[in-house]
């Protein structure tokens, strides 16, 4: 745990909490939400796209190497590593190793579908057993650009606090570490970003 | 230092929304269970009973509608010590004898919606069992165990044949002890029945609201009217004049209200909160298709929702004094009132659960908790009582 993950946590659940959600529907596995699919890659960028968000990333145009594929520009899809094998059988998926210039993935993105790139972290949203059947429901937060903001507060910087063991007992036997730190994340324009809800392929 | 004593107050027993238990009689009852806010975590908590240390005990306290009750005067929780749990000090009927017992449930709950602390209330309780659910508007599920339940409980339930209801957090209206509780409330309930009924399942209760608010909501039901009647699925916890978008899915008829280009991204101005699960906007329904509410034919589906977006300002500053965010009657911790009612804020704490009472080990009665009680005057007035806690953080040796 650190104070840079903890903020990422704040902003992940704010989204959560706050964000418009889009179930997936054009997957097979019976659950409510279903896997991840190309329709519903579609109906996320779709709906962004009708509602005039920005993409973030510009598109990558296609070079003559073997295995490699353009990549259109892109809103950002944030979402949790659990999901990265169901995000490899999307119709059409591009792997960040597939794109012409690999160069231009960032270090936690996983690939491409549609409009949409995605980028993973081991914090990703995810609900425990809020599935029809049960199972966790991963939300992936399909963001344009300028969707949501961290604003930190005035007077109320991020500090490290270390407090050595003379301090901490009488003994000086234990130390004290911990950190703190103001900050508000919020949505500041709520059509640009959608939850798009999720379950893993049985 | 060992043994720090992190936090002290004070409080009134809360009979918000209690009726006297022994209606024009002055009656002793349970009172509403209390939180408490304790920064940086507890270790230790010691709560008193500052009216009722000063009167002589009594055997005939009304708990959960039978006047067979004590009333605690002293009370204490160790880290370590089983959720719910907690020892207990009362005085024998009549008298200021002391007598102790160590409560089986309804005392101390660690409250921490970070979910990280093993000791505190889990962010979500165990699947019991259901054996049916009813095809009705609001669902009658039945089940052997509602250990937990209440109204105004927040339960999520899966696996059952109703898969327009799973998975979507429903408030309970009604609890019938180890037979059956109903979803929604009778201001709230769906606009459509699922369209069968379910069979076995399981239901999870929901014991926290996301970390952030304004929240999402799942909306059950929408008016056709000159200023809409949008019904959720649990409390909403909106304030007049805060703006709102839907998103309604096609299979719930009423698309008219989702934003856009053709009318502006409509944001809805709520023009007045009816209840906890219900408000109005300023939106004129009556030419849109009927609001339904997801059926089990049409899933798998997205479910229809409203989302908070903002403020409309004149009207805020039209109602001000209605500026309060809310749940049953209670603010919403942390959030901010007046204009700045929409604003986001984190409404997490660290802090504890004080239960209303439960069962002693010895004891086969039960014990009003450290929320303390309700007195009850013969015109039906309630005093609650004026308490007192203690907590602190250990640094050397518990768990």
């Amino acid at each position: 745990m650190s104070l840079r993950q903890t903020e990422d946590q704040l902003t992940r659940d704010m989204l959560a909490a706050t964000a418009s959600f889009i179930n997936c529907v054009g997957g097979v596995d019976g659950d409510v939400p279903t896997e991840i699919t190309r329709s519903d890659v579609d109906t996320v960028v779709r709906a962004l796209l009708n509602n005039n968000a920005y993409t973030i990333m510009d598109n990558i145009e296609g070079e003559d190497k073997f295995g490699t594929a353009p990549v259109r520009d892109a809103y950002f899809a944030l979402c949790s590593t659990n999901l990265t094998g169901n995000l490899d059988n999307i119709a059409g998926f591009v792997q960040k190793n597939q794109y012409p210039a690999p160069m231009n993935a960032l270090r936690s993105e996983w690939g491409a579908a549609g409009n949409l790139r995605f980028l993973i972290s081991s914090i990703g949203s995810q609900v425990a057993n809020s599935s029809s059947l049960g199972n966790t429901v991963y939300n992936i937060f399909c963001v344009g650009m300028e969707a949501y903001a961290c604003i930190e507060q005035d007077g109320y910087s991020a500090s490290f606090i270390y407090r050595p063991p003379i301090y901490d007992g009488p003994l000086a036997l234990n130390a004290s570490v911990g950190y703190k730190f103001a900050e508000v994340p919020r949505i500041t324009n709520d059509l640009w970003v959608i939850n798009l809800r999720a379950t893993l392929a049985s | 230092m060992d043994g720090t004593i992190i936090g002290q107050g004070t409080f009134v027993a809360s009979s918000l929304g209690l009726a006297n238990p022994n209606p024009g009689n002055a009656t002793i009852g349970q009172a509403n269970a209390a939180v408490i806010v304790i920064p940086s975590g507890v270790d230790w908590i010691s709560v008193r009973n500052y009216t009722k240390s000063g009167a002589a005990g009594s055997s005939g306290a009304y708990f959960n509608g039978t006047a067979n009750s004590f009333v605690g005067v002293e009370f204490y929780w160790q880290r370590g010590m089983a959720p719910g749990t907690g020892m207990v000090r009362y005085y024998a009927n009549g008298s200021q004898a002391v007598s102790g017992d160590t409560f089986v449930s309804g005392a101390f709950t660690l409250y921490d919606p970070s979910g990280q602390d093993q000791n505190a209330l889990p962010l979500l309780g165990t699947a019991v069992a259901t054996t049916a659910s009813t095809n009705a508007t609001r669902p009658v599920v039945s089940t052997a165990n509602t250990a937990g339940l209440a109204v105004g409980s927040i339960v999520r339930l899966s696996n059952t044949a109703q898969n327009d209801i799973n998975g979507v957090d429903f408030v309970v209206g009604a609890v019938v002890a180890n037979t059956s509780f109903t979803l929604m409330t009778a201001t709230n309930p769906l606009a459509t029945a699922p369209g069968a009924v379910g069979g076995a399942g399981f239901y999870r209760i929901v014991n926290y609201n996301p970390l952030f608010y304004p929240r999402s909501r799942v909306v059950v039901n929408i008016t056709q009217a000159v200023n809409a009647q949008v019904s959720t699925s649990m409390p909403h916890g909106f304030t007049v004049g805060q703006e709102v978008r839907f998103r309604i899915p096609d299979v719930s008829g009423m698309v008219q209200l989702n934003g856009t280009t053709q009318n502006n991204y409509q944001p809805a101005i709520i023009l007045s909160v009816v209840d906890d699960y219900n408000f109005t906007v300023n939106i004129n329904t009556t030419g849109f298709t009927a609001f339904t509410y997801p059926t089990i034919a049409q899933q798998p589906s997205s479910f229809p929702q409203v989302n908070p977006v903002g403020e409309d300002t004149a009207t805020s500053l039209s109602s001000v004094s209605a500026q309060v965010p809310t749940i049953g009657g209670v603010q919403i911790y942390n959030t901010n009132t007046q204009i700045l009612a929409d604003s986001t804020v984190n409404t997490g704490f660290l802090g504890m659960i004080l239960g209303n009472g439960g069962n002693g080990t010895v004891l086969t009665t039960p014990v009003l908790g450290p929320s303390g009680s309700i007195s009850w005057s013969a015109g039906n007035v309630a005093t609650g009582d004026t308490m007192y806690w203690l907590a602190g953080k250990s640094t050397y040796g518990g768990l």
